[in-house]
């Protein structure tokens, strides 16, 4: 199976690279770069997309002008060349300083980075966005562990239904990341418990500085199936 | 007592983590909160604190059913106890 490979892209303030990556922008990303009403997301996201517009020129030998993105019900991009649907998964996420973009030959891809912030209560969020047996898993951690623990189940499961294309309108509580991922396996298998036929495979990518996970669903590299983003 | 809108200006000055807006900063009940730039995880936490206040169930895919603060407190005068 072809693997997802996954770029991060530094999102540090710097008014030369932003002025660059704005140039790469097409009208209808400058009129969404211009409604931000803040300054940072303005800055991830004209970084990010000018980053994902660069990758998917090289991966589909493709100019930055052919290049639009169309969006699914949930609002996940998928690009098209030309004006046809561009044989490619991608996806991207921003936190803080840190971008991460995804891509795929073949297979939905989802990926997330979160800088991990002690602001949050994690005990209510985690309430909220995990099962019974994430939560006995952060319950026994202790200090840092528990706020990586957090962030680690976190992104692991919004890449998951950022692969999907759902995003948050999925309850993220009503699945759970695998045991052997909670206590810290870098990689893992995966399957929605309401569509157990695909299996997705989950890699962990937080370090020190970021939580960060991608998942990407196998597909057999014979399937004649067209490559789409959800 | 403080109407809805003005219950969640303050939880929102409180709770709600928008990386570059000033607290007590107007707050257009219309603007997308897609053009806040607000996290998901930020998005989550304050919709906990908006369950908590107004007495309300959420789950954390009621997320994603609101585009902006007017659709918010349109729930919540029709849901709230
Ligand atoms: C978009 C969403 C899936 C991820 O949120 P997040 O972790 O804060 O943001 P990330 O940085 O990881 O991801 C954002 C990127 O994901 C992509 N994306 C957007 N919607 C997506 C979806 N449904 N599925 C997969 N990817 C999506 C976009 O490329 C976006 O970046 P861009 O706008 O710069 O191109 C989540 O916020 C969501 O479902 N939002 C919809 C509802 C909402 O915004 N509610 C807020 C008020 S309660």
């Amino acid at each position: 199976m072809a693997a997802a490979t996954v770029v991060h892209v530094d999102l540090t303030p710097c008014a030369s690279r932003e002025a660059a990556a704005w140039g790469w922008l097409d009208q209808d990303e400058r009129a969404r770069w211009k409604r931000f009403l803040y300054a940072p997301p303005r800055r991830r996201y004209a970084l990010c997309r000018a980053a994902l517009r660069a990758l998917l020129c090289g991966a589909l030998d493709a100019d930055n002008e052919q290049i639009a993105f169309t969006f699914a019900e949930h609002g996940k991009p998928r690009a098209q060349v030309a004006g046809r649907p561009a044989a490619i998964s991608f996806n991207v996420s921003h936190s803080g300083n840190h971008g991460l973009v995804a891509w795929a030959p073949r297979g939905r891809v989802g990926v997330d980075v979160e800088e991990r912030s002690a602001r949050y209560d994690i005990d209510g969020l985690s309430e909220t966005v995990c099962g019974p047996r994430e939560r006995a898993d952060l319950a026994a951690a202790r200090g840092d562990g528990r706020l990586h623990l957090f962030y680690t189940l976190w992104t692991l499961k919004e890449a998951l239904v950022k692969a999907t294309g759902a995003g948050l309108s999925c309850d993220v509580s009503r699945f759970e990341i695998p045991a052997a991922m909670r206590r810290g396996k870098p990689t893992g298998t995966f399957r929605f418990p309401q569509a157990p036929d695909v299996n997705w495979r989950l890699h962990n990518l937080g370090n020190a500085a970021y939580a960060a996970a991608v998942a990407h669903e196998e597909v057999a590299d014979s399937a004649a199936a067209p490559v789409t983003t959800p | 007592m403080a109407s809805t809108e003005e219950r969640l200006r303050e939880l929102v000055d409180k709770h709600l983590n928008v990386e570059g807006r000033q607290s007590g900063a107007t707050l257009d009940l219309n603007a997308p909160f897609a053009d806040s730039g607000i996290s998901s995880v930020a998005a989550v936490s304050f919709m906990m604190e908006v369950a908590k206040e107004f007495d309300v169930k959420m789950n954390v895919g009621d997320c994603a059913q609101f585009p902006n603060m007017q659709s918010l407190i349109d729930f919540l005068d029709s849901n709230a106890g």
